[in-house]
């Protein structure tokens, strides 16, 4: 075999057809592969800025939401604040505190009550250390 | 909502695009493969990770003929991983009598199974370099792009897979 003979031997090759099976396979294949997605790779990135801008306008929308995602944050009250850096408290400062604190009402113990009897006692302390005069009266 | 709707119709058109690209170029990736591997269940399988690696990249080349040498170069290079992992072993089919291949298209297609078997005795990249030069129609340059080495080195290819082509059609062992 001749250098001709074997190139056109092998340019006769090139036109060979593909099993139409395999093609199919293949194309199954890689459809099976890449479908898998909905969107390509490439709008992951846009679809989540678009996501977070989303939610910060719901957030920002409800300034009362905004407040209450505040408030658990603890903050130092003034007075221990100044408690903390050794200055005096500003007067009134711990206001809120106390007046909670006398807000509650104090419940009364009723046994107590009870076993106190309903007299008056009178008690007159004379110049003689070892002489107390006691008035009870009902 | 709308955005959403853009964004998959953007895909799906995408989707379509690639679909087209697939069907042109498939024969082309399929048959690479195949004169460089020997079988088409291998060849099978380096064209679905060459389109796939294809979806990955995106079809973004400046024009056909750069996406042309895109496959070719990873086609070769997949065909090359494969060749390293495993060493063909096929032998030269014998040549049958006379009267058994009387009829020239039969001839023919014995002497292509002969020259495919030939081509699997080939070191990889010999092989890789008369299958583009040779049965694909690249020119020199282009080969030697798609292989990643210089024009010379691609024309010593070629001649040395031509030699040893020849002495194993003849039925010459080296």
């Amino acid at each position: 075999m001749n250098d001709e003979e074997l190139r056109g031997l092998l340019s006769g090759m090139r036109d060979d057809p593909v099993p139409a099976d395999s093609l199919v396979r293949m194309r199954a294949r890689v459809a099976e592969r890449t479908r898998g997605r909905v969107f390509p790779r490439w709008a992951v990135g846009p679809a989540a800025v678009a996501a977070c801008f989303c939610l910060s306008m719901f957030l920002l929308r409800d300034p009362v939401r905004v407040e209450r995602l505040k408030s658990p944050v603890a903050r130092p009250k003034p007075a221990a604040a100044a408690r903390v850096s050794g200055t005096r408290p500003e007067r009134g400062a711990d206001e809120t505190v106390r007046r909670a604190r006398h807000a509650a009402p104090r419940q009364k113990n009723p046994r107590r009550e009870a076993q106190v009897p309903d007299t008056t006692v009178i008690r007159i302390e004379t110049a003689d250390p070892n002489v107390v005069i006691l008035l009870i009266g009902d | 909502m709308r955005e959403a709707a853009l964004m998959f119709g953007i895909s799906r058109a995408a989707g379509d695009f690639f679909d087209q690209v697939i069907r042109q170029r498939e024969r082309q990736v399929m048959r690479t493969a195949y004169r460089m591997l020997g079988n088409w269940a291998d060849a099978e399988d380096v064209a679905q990770e060459t389109f796939l690696r294809l979806h990955r990249h995106g079809l973004d080349f400046p024009d056909d003929a750069a996406l042309g040498a895109w496959l070719y170069r990873v086609t070769v290079n997949l065909c090359l991983d494969r060749s390293r992992a495993a060493r063909p072993g096929c032998e030269l089919p014998e040549l049958r009598s006379d009267e058994m291949a009387a009829d020239a298209a039969l001839l023919r297609e014995e002497q292509k199974s002969r020259l495919m078997a030939a081509l699997a005795q080939l070191p990889a990249k010999e092989r890789a370099a008369v299958t583009l030069r040779e049965i694909e129609g690249l020119s020199t340059v282009e080969v030697a792009e798609v292989l990643g080495s210089s024009e010379g080195t691609v024309r010593s290819q070629v001649s040395k897979a031509m030699t040893r082509l020849k002495q194993l059609m003849s039925g010459e062992k080296r």
